[in-house]
């Protein structure tokens, strides 16, 4: 579990201190840094390694995830000698990663949150997540409020999580 | 099937081994690449972003990373592996296969040497 806020750190990977606001603080310390995490575990070929690890990354939204499966996809495509160790593109192993959706995004019209997630393939790997009692927290009813289809409301709401906490649908513990 | 057509692209003297050309046959462009005595034949276009991706100055190894050998970085593919000049798209030259992308795999054309003559059949 890739927790944004353990990995903030004021200068790297973004100059947080040039920030004179919560709100320019809040904005790229947490999104940033977590991009530059997980960057670093692609590159470092983690999800090669140790393909049974699941990896889930929280407290960062979900809306910059297309962007870094794309960026670092562009990327791969002119430098996959410096990590020979990828046997797909970054966003195929992107893909099998697991995301919070708190603090989810709230754009105008909801629908966007649905296209962002198919963006990414997420309707497997998006958890709801609250993040109570922190000041930032999601209200499941605003997560209720995004026109999923039930099926995949039902997955993001509990089935996903399931999955990667190896529960069962009677909450039996599966890798113990 | 339609038969392929042999068409002779230049004598032996210049193809010499470990080195590549571009020739046109028709309206194709095709890179002709001897490495070590074997005759390869690639599309002198990559499907990226249609660059063209034989007119690489020399072909090289490339770097990979295998869980055989620990992950460790090893040079593998010598002689074999041509980069488009444009982003820089390694491509396997023997197979046609992408590096970097598992599901692009390029035509290859036959190249044969007979009477000192190079044909490529398309």
């Amino acid at each position: 579990m890739l927790h944004s806020v353990t990995v903030v750190h004021p200068v790297f990977p973004f100059n947080l201190h040039v920030f004179e606001t919560e709100f320019g603080r809040h904005i790229c310390g947490h999104t940033f840094s977590i991009m530059a995490n997980l960057v670093h575990m692609i590159s470092s070929g983690v999800p090669v390694r140790y393909p049974q690890l699941r990896i889930a990354l929280t407290e960062v939204g979900i809306s910059w995830v297309p962007f870094l499966m794309n960026r670092m996809d562009k990327e791969y495509l002119e430098r996959r000698r410096e990590i020979p160790i990828l046997e797909e593109r970054p966003s195929h192993y992107m893909k099998k990663f697991f995301y919070a959706t708190q603090p989810v995004e709230e754009p105008e019209n909801l629908r966007d949150l649905v296209t962002l997630m198919n963006l990414y393939d997420g309707e497997d790997t998006t958890i709801f997540a609250s993040d109570w009692p922190h000041h930032d927290f999601d209200h499941p009813s605003k997560v209720h409020q995004i026109p999923f289809s039930n099926e995949v409301r039902r997955k993001v709401f509990g089935d996903n999580a399931l999955r990667l906490f190896k529960i069962d649908a009677q909450g039996r513990r599966l890798n113990l | 099937m339609t038969q392929r057509k042999e068409h002779v692209v230049g004598d032996l003297s210049e193809f010499p081994e470990n080195s590549h050309k571009v020739v046109k046959v028709g309206r194709r462009e095709i890179g002709i690449f001897n490495i070590g005595g074997e005759f390869y034949g690639l599309p002198n276009i990559c499907p990226h972003q249609t660059g063209p991706l034989c007119e690489g100055k020399t072909t090289t190894g490339t770097l990979v990373a295998r869980k055989v050998n620990d992950w460790r970085f090893e040079w593998d593919y010598e002689g074999e592996i041509v980069a488009c000049p444009w982003h820089g798209l390694e491509y396997h030259v023997p197979t046609g296969r992408c590096l970097a992308f598992s599901n692009i795999e390029l035509r290859t054309y036959e190249v044969v040497v007979e009477d000192g003559k190079v044909k490529v059949r398309v």
